[in-house]
């Protein structure tokens, strides 16, 4: 009799464990080619479409975040920002380029809902569509990165293999150049940790002020806007970027790279 | 009826006369949507030097960045994209003068 409680306890044991581990959920790492890619379907289905697949790795490689961040008026969150077919058709969001003349025409009212492959260029979740850009083929010659895309951007910059462009007529406001902003340290909360480098220069050529003050990080003196690693993986502070477009924060090395004294 | 507009320069006169009527409203109203963007480009186009602004300088652009917003949100329903870009593209400018306005006054 003993026996059959212990057995029977051991057993609900065992069971309990397992569901308990069945439970989590683990997030499955996206592919190179996957790394930043939004789905939008604010009124894609609404409008009997299949919801918009959007690439980040093409047009990060076209064009500056600012560009499309601040004078295009993509909000940073995903879905937030509510694009309809009848602002592209108007020259707005992806219509700014996707008018035929820049690029291919997005939502136009001239493409009849039988040819679907012209909207499938984008309405395409869940579905394989032929992609003008492959992404194997496109950046088969940049510098790799470990995480990610796989693509080291800012040398890919550097040793120009990408030239993002910061500047649409019509739509960009013509001004001076953006003043060289200095580098500067970030101690580490983590003893022996090392301290963080923070590459002021390439975040606002690639930004430009408004994109992350205030809205991102609230002060502009050192130490202002106090900070954990725990906030960063909720998508917070560095995270907004670095866990949805720019280098994951897998790659702690990319930061933490002043030596430990 | 036909003689009047057989003839070239009476055809000349109508035709000023119906421009003088209806070109100065036209152009009046190409006029009054450009001049909201032309303040807009003017003060938001200067983002980049807002560190090296003064506090008055920085408090002067966040009142014309105030006085174009109600402008803006005034855009009729045939312009609730532009309404929508702009009032947008706005907001994070003056946002960003009053943060480096914020940042100045806390230098001193």
């Amino acid at each position: 009799m003993k026996k059959t409680l212990f057995f029977t306890g051991l057993l609900l044991l065992l069971f309990a464990s397992l569901s308990l581990a069945l439970t989590g959920v683990k997030k499955r790492r996206p592919l190179p080619y996957e790394y930043g890619r939004v789905e939008l379907n604010n009124f894609s289905e609404k409008a009997g479409q299949i919801p918009v697949v959007f690439d980040h790795w093409l047009h990060r490689a076209k064009f500056t975040c600012r560009l499309c961040h601040v004078d295009i008026g993509f909000a940073m969150k995903a879905g937030t920002t509510g694009i309809k077919a009848a602002d592209n058709m108007q020259g707005y969001y992806c219509g700014s380029c996707h008018n035929d003349k820049t690029a291919f025409a997005a939502c136009t009212t001239t493409i009849p809902r039988q040819n679907s492959s012209k909207c499938s260029r984008c309405h395409s979740l869940g579905r394989t569509a032929v992609k003008q850009y492959d992404f194997r083929t496109f950046t088969q010659d940049f510098p790799k990165g470990r995480f990610g895309n796989g693509i080291d951007w800012e040398q890919a910059e550097a040793t120009g293999k990408i030239a993002p462009i910061d500047f649409l007529a019509g739509v960009s406001i013509q001004r001076d150049a953006l003043v060289v902003q200095k580098d500067f340290d970030l101690i580490a909360k983590v003893k022996g940790m090392p301290e963080i480098i923070f590459s002021h220069k390439k975040h606002t050529v690639w930004n430009g002020c408004e994109l992350c003050h205030p809205e991102i990080f609230l002060g502009v003196k050192k130490g202002a806007t106090q900070y954990s690693m725990t906030e960063i993986y909720d998508g917070k502070y560095c995270g907004v970027c670095h866990s949805t477009v720019a280098f994951p924060l897998l790659d702690c090395q990319r930061c933490h790279t002043k030596q430990v004294q | 009826m036909r003689r009047f507009f057989g003839r070239p320069c009476s055809l000349m006169l109508v035709l000023q006369f119906v421009c003088s009527l209806v070109l100065p409203g036209l152009g009046n109203t190409a006029f009054a949507s450009d001049d909201w963007k032309n303040e807009f480009n003017t003060v938001c186009g200067q983002t980049q030097n807002a560190l090296a602004f003064s506090v008055d300088e920085l408090k002067d652009l966040i009142a014309r960045c105030d006085e174009l917003k109600p402008r803006i949100k005034k855009l009729d329903d045939s312009q609730a994209t532009e309404r929508k870009v702009f009032l947008q593209r706005l907001k994070m400018c003056r946002d960003f003068y009053a943060f480096a306005l914020g940042t100045k006054v806390d230098q001193q």
